[in-house]
Order: C-alpha cells, then structure tokens, then sequence
C-alpha cells in the first residue's frame, strides 16, 4: 500500500508519514502543491493525504486538477479550519474525505483504511457478514450465531457500518458520519448509547464489538 | 489653567455670541446712523433751497433791487445769518450778504459745477461743504434768468456735531449690552456646557481609578444633553456589565482548565515515580490524552462561540422547514432518550417556513433538546413544539425537569455559568450560550421561562420565511 502525503508544515508531516510508515504503508512526501500533483500523476499510490492550504497550488486546486486528469486514487483532505463550508468545498472539488486539524492519528490511520477499502471494493453485496454476523440489507434481517436478531434502524445501520470495516478501527466521528449523517461533531453520547446496545443484542460478551480508547470501536469478527 | 480656559467649549461659545451680538448692534447703528444724518442734512437743503427758489424769483422780476428787498422783508429771524451771493457769467459778483461769522475768502473760493449756466432752465444744485470740525456749509445754487447765478448758503452744525449724542448714547448702551452679553452668555454656555463635563469627568474617574460603577448624575428633561447623559450611562452599565461577565468567565475559564491540567501532572508524576511497568506507563499515558482531548474540546468549543458571538460564524441561510430541523434534531437523541426512558413529544402541527443555516440551527436545537434531556429525571417528558403566529415562527422545548429560577434565567446563557443546579452535571456550560450567539445571528431570541406543568420551557423566536430570501445576514 502506498499513500502520498503532501502537507507544507514538516512537524505534522513527519509524524503522519512515521505513523503511517510504522502501520505498515509506503510513504512519498511533498512540501508543496506542485510537488504533490507532480508525485500523484506519475506514480500509482492507493491514497493520497492533501492539505488545503499548501504553497504553490493549494490543496483543493490540487485535487481539481488530479480529477480532470482522471485519476481516481481516494484523497483524504486536511484542514486547520473546521468550517462546514471548507469541508463541502473540500469534498465537491473531488475529495473523499475530510479530517480538521488537529487530529489524532488513529482517527487519521481508520480513515484512511477505509478509503483504501472502499476504493478496492467490488459493487457491494446485499449481505454483510463477517465472522458469525450475518447482515442483509434488502430482507433487514440480522443474524448472530446462527439465531436471529432484531435490530432497530439505528442499531442495523451501525452494525452494517461495522460489518463493513470489520477488523478495522473505526472513530466515533467516522460512526456519526455515516449512520447519523452528521457532518459535524453534535458532542453528545448517542454513539456510547446505540453501540452498547447493538453490544446487548449481539455481543453480550463483548468480545465482538472492542472499544479502542482514543480511537473509538473495532469490530472483531470471530472465527 | 489659561489653556483650559481658552479651550473652554463655554467661554468660546460666550465670545462668539457676543462677537455676533456686536456685529448685529453696530449694523444697527451705522445703519440708524447714516438714516439721522440723513434726515438733518435733507433739512437744511429744504432751507437753503427754499430761500434760493424765493430770491431767485425776486431777483428774476427786479434784479438785485427786489433781491435785497426781499432778503430784509423776509420775517424768519435767522435770515440774516443765510448767505446770498449773485455771480454773473463773468464771473463777477453783483450782489453779496455775508453774515458776520463767514470769512470771505473761503467763500471765494465756493466753486461752481462745471456746466454751470449754459442751460436756460432753472437748476437747483445744493453742496455741503466742511468749514471746520464743528460746522458744515449748506449751499443751493441757483440759475438765474440773466445767467448769473445764485447762492443761497447757511453754515450749520457738521454731521459729528449733530450726531454725537447718539454716538455717545450709543458707546455707551452697546458697550453695557456687549459685556452684558458677554457675561450672561458665559453663564448660560457654562450651565449648557454642564453635563459635558460631567460625563468627560465621570470617564476621567473611571479611567483613573478603575471604578466601573461611576455614573453621570442624571438630569431630568429630554433635552439632548440629558439624553446624553443617560446614554452615557447606559454605555458604561454596559461595559461594566461585560466586564463583569469577561471577569466571571475568565475565572470559570481558569477553573475549567486547571482542574482537568492539575489531573493531567498527577498523573504524568505519578507514572514517572511508579516507573519501569510498560503497561501502567502506557495506561498512564493514555490518561493524558483523555485529559488533554477534554481541554482541546474546551478551548475549541470556546473559539466557536466566539465566532458565533462576534459574527463571525458563517451562515449558509436557505429557505427550510423548522419541522425537519425539530425532527432531525430529535432523532438524533432517540436512543439517549430511550435510555433514560425519557418520552420525547412532538407538537409539529403545521409547517413553519423560515430562513436558517440548517446545520447551526439544527446545532442550537441539539444543545437544547441536549440540556433539556439532561435535566429531566428518568421517566419524564420533553416536548419539542414549532408554529408560526403573526410574529413570527417560534420553537419550544419544554421539560418536566426541575425548571430555571427566576434569578437564573439570563445568566444560564452567559458562556461558562454554571448554576448551582448544574454543577454535578457533565458539559462545559457553553451550550446555551452557543444556542444564543446561533439565534441572534440569525436575527432571533431566546429565552427561558416556566413550563405550564413545571420545569424550564426554553423559546427560541425567529422571523419567518417571506418569500424572499437573504434575510439573515451572512
């Protein structure tokens, strides 16, 4: 796996290109925008991790260019500003997804694994499963060890979010994002609330559904 | 002190005034005076002009014979003192009068216009001419029948001498009036100018000494200085109102930072002491960055309200209904909801069109619905309701919590208050403040009273849609 970094500050550069270099990912890092699209349009890389304000060509305009050259490769913006605006801005110009500085790197490392993971994924299956857990998402029906469970919608939805990143980190932002829908952080409890839930109904001895402190969930599929 | 006096907003109005004053009453006298003078010297030429038609008559029917006839039948005493002289085209005098106190030389020398004598008509032509300082010549000059020509003359008081009492009355009045002017002026522009200096004293104080609670003594009336005045002591209960509220909340701030920074060095001091354990130093580890994820969530939470506050927060308005804001906003609590076992009641009837930043409104509501949850025991109710009614459109949250006193009711907005209620409770007390500095930026209000069944029922007013949009600022 290999992941582009262009970022113009070194400090925030060099812990992200270290963190990512220790989880296992080939890092290339560019000071500025130029140097960033130069390094996107000549090598393939699996991610891209863009900046917004970047010398030279600032981030957006980067990834503008890098979509009208048709290139693909999922790109996680960055941003100081936590401004809802920066963030449509970011994600309409061509950007998969969004982080606001400053950030925790495991919140970064879970998002980025799940870029790479939906860029790689085939059309999506109607059913989820992953380890015992079955989950269909047209008949609604869920299934943990064989027997049936009832979930309400929330609960489905979260679980289905889990099923999708089993095995990977995933934020409590991340979890908002996608089964909430919310872009910003509503600074409540409601994730703690339905995942301990979800947790009574099919992981009632919490080996399946790990809280990573810090990080936020993973979802453990047994064997 | 002679600066400050000529700098005296009141001592240049006085002066001024009485500049003016002057101005206007010695217009009024040269014109007064000019008109008098006027007036006299037209007299004397009604004389002099009168005597001349009479012996130029006389001298006309009988030459110099009937001349002198007529000047010693003449009955008015004071013809004797009238000069009468007859100068032919020659140049010659014919006949001559001269009273005892005219010196003939000076009277040779009278002159004659320049086109004296060549039309046959009578012509009348009256000059003054000064004697001394004291006394003016009157002359009419007469054309007679044989081209000779007559002067008729009278020596009279000068205009100075005529009009020196005036003069004198005049220097004497004005310069009473003008220093009168000057002095009531001074007075009244001194009692005018009063409230001035005792706002610019007042702010001197303030600044001096620090003491926020100085105010101007007001007046009463509805005039613009004891308007200022009572503006001025708004302004100042104002500041020290903010203040106040900047020196509660720097105190809450500190408070606020220091009990979670205290728990972050204990527990970095005692990992350090304990030493050698991987896992405890790794444990304690972790704990530092709960601590300093809480203080990151203080300080950001803080930095957004005071973009909202200041106005700088950027609003996306478009046109939506507060419904979906409601519902939105009470379907993210469901399940908080549900644990508490806390029943959560819509009262959406109708539709309620406004113009709102979705995100920031839906914010304001989740902070609200979220404190309204937080107060209510397990087992209780909050309803959320929206309408419109002719002033506009209205949202209502509305618990059976133990409701806000009175006293409370504007201080739970202010950032970092924290009533005695609330002080067990999790959270910043930044969320109403934050539902606040959102409403008014949306040219709203909000505010908290009691909940018909009890508890706090919190009503967030905001204009409706119009049907036109760009209503609410960006």
């Amino acid at each position: 796996m290999r992941v582009l970094v262009v970022e113009d500050d070194s400090k925030i550069a060099s812990f992200v290109v270290r963190g990512l270099k220790e989880a296992g990912f080939a890092v290339d890092h560019a000071a500025d925008g130029e140097a960033g699209l130069g390094l996107a349009e000549t090598t393939a890389f699996d991610a891209a991790i863009v900046d917004v304000m970047l010398p030279r060509l600032d981030g957006i305009s980067l990834i503008r260019r890098l979509r009208a050259a048709g290139h693909a490769v999922p790109v996680l913006i960055l941003s100081a500003k936590g401004a809802v605006d920066d963030r449509v801005r970011g994600l309409q110009s061509g950007g998969d997804d969004y982080l606001t500085k400053p950030f925790a790197f495991s919140e970064l490392l879970a998002r980025v694994h799940a870029l790479i993971r939906r860029a790689s994924q085939s059309p999506e299956a109607t059913r989820l499963a992953a380890g015992d857990v079955t989950l269909d998402l047209v008949t609604r029906e869920v299934t943990c060890a064989g027997a049936r469970v009832e979930l309400q919608p929330r609960e489905f939805a979260l679980l289905a979010f889990f099923l999708r990143h089993a095995g990977r980190p995933v934020s409590k932002t991340m979890i908002l994002e996608n089964v909430w829908d919310y872009s910003f952080d509503p600074q409540t409890n409601v994730v703690d609330v339905v995942v301990s839930r979800l947790r009574a109904k099919i992981d009632p001895s919490r080996t399946r559904i790990e809280t990573l402190r810090h990080v936020g969930y993973v979802f453990r599929p047994h064997a | 002190m002679l600066e400050r006096l000529r700098r005296s907003l009141a001592l240049r109005l006085a002066i001024q005034y009485s500049l003016v004053f002057a101005l206007v009453a010695g217009s009024l006298f040269a014109v007064l005076y000019w008109e008098l003078a006027g007036a006299l010297e037209a007299r004397d030429r009604a004389a002099v002009e009168r005597l001349a038609v009479n012996l130029g008559r006389a001298y006309d029917a009988g030459g110099a014979a009937a001349l002198r006839v007529e000047l010693n039948s003449n009955a008015e005493p004071e013809v004797r003192s009238y000069f009468v002289r007859v100068i032919d085209p020659g140049s010659a005098t014919t006949f001559a009068s001269v009273p005892q106190d005219w010196i003939q030389t000076q009277v040779q020398s009278l002159p004659l216009p320049a086109d004296w004598g060549i039309t046959a008509t009578r012509q009348i032509h009256t000059i003054r001419i000064p004697q001394d300082a004291l006394r003016d010549y009157a002359i009419a000059m007469a054309s007679l029948a044989d081209g000779s020509v007559l002067q008729v003359g009278r020596s009279t008081d000068s205009r100075a001498v005529l009009l020196r009492p005036l003069r004198r009355a005049f220097a004497a009045v004005g310069g009473i009036a003008v220093v009168l002017s000057f002095a009531v002026g001074t007075i009244l522009a001194w009692r005018a100018t009063g409230p001035l200096r005792l706002v610019s004293e007042t702010a001197r104080r303030i600044v001096e000494t620090g003491d926020l609670s100085a105010r101007v003594p007001e007046a009463p009336g509805g005039g613009e200085l004891a308007l200022l005045v009572r503006q001025f002591n708004a302004l100042f209960e104002k500041n020290s109102t903010h203040v106040r509220v900047l020196r509660e909340t720097l105190d809450n701030l500190a408070h606020d930072l220091r009990t979670p920074l205290a728990r972050l060095r204990g527990t970095a001091e005692l990992a350090l002491q304990e030493g050698g354990n991987p896992e405890e130093s790794r444990s304690a580890l972790a704990d530092c960055i709960d601590q300093t994820d809480r203080l990151l969530h203080v300080i950001e939470a803080l930095l957004d309200l005071s973009a909202a506050e200041s106005g700088a927060l950027r609003l996306d308005p478009g046109r939506l209904d507060l419904r979906t804001v409601v519902a939105r906003s009470a379907d993210l609590y469901r399940e908080v909801a549900e644990e508490k076992r806390i029943d959560v009641v819509l009262d959406l009837p109708a539709p309620v069109e406004i113009e709102a930043d979705a995100v920031r409104l839906g914010q304001a509501v989740n902070n609200l619905l979220d404190n309204a949850l937080k107060y209510t025991p397990p087992g209780g109710r909050v309803t959320l309701g929206a309408g419109s009614d002719p002033g506009g459109a209205f949202l209502i949250v509305a618990d059976n919590g133990p409701g806000v006193p009175p006293a409370e009711r504007e201080a739970i907005f202010r950032r970092l208050y924290r009533g005695d209620a609330s002080r067990s409770q999790r959270g910043l007390g930044l969320g109403l403040s934050l539902v606040k500095a959102i409403v008014e930026s949306h040219h709203g209000t909000v505010a908290v009273d009691d909940a018909p069944g009890g508890g706090a029922r919190f009503t967030v007013r905001l204009i409706a849609w119009h049907g036109h949009p760009a209503r609410v600022s960006q």
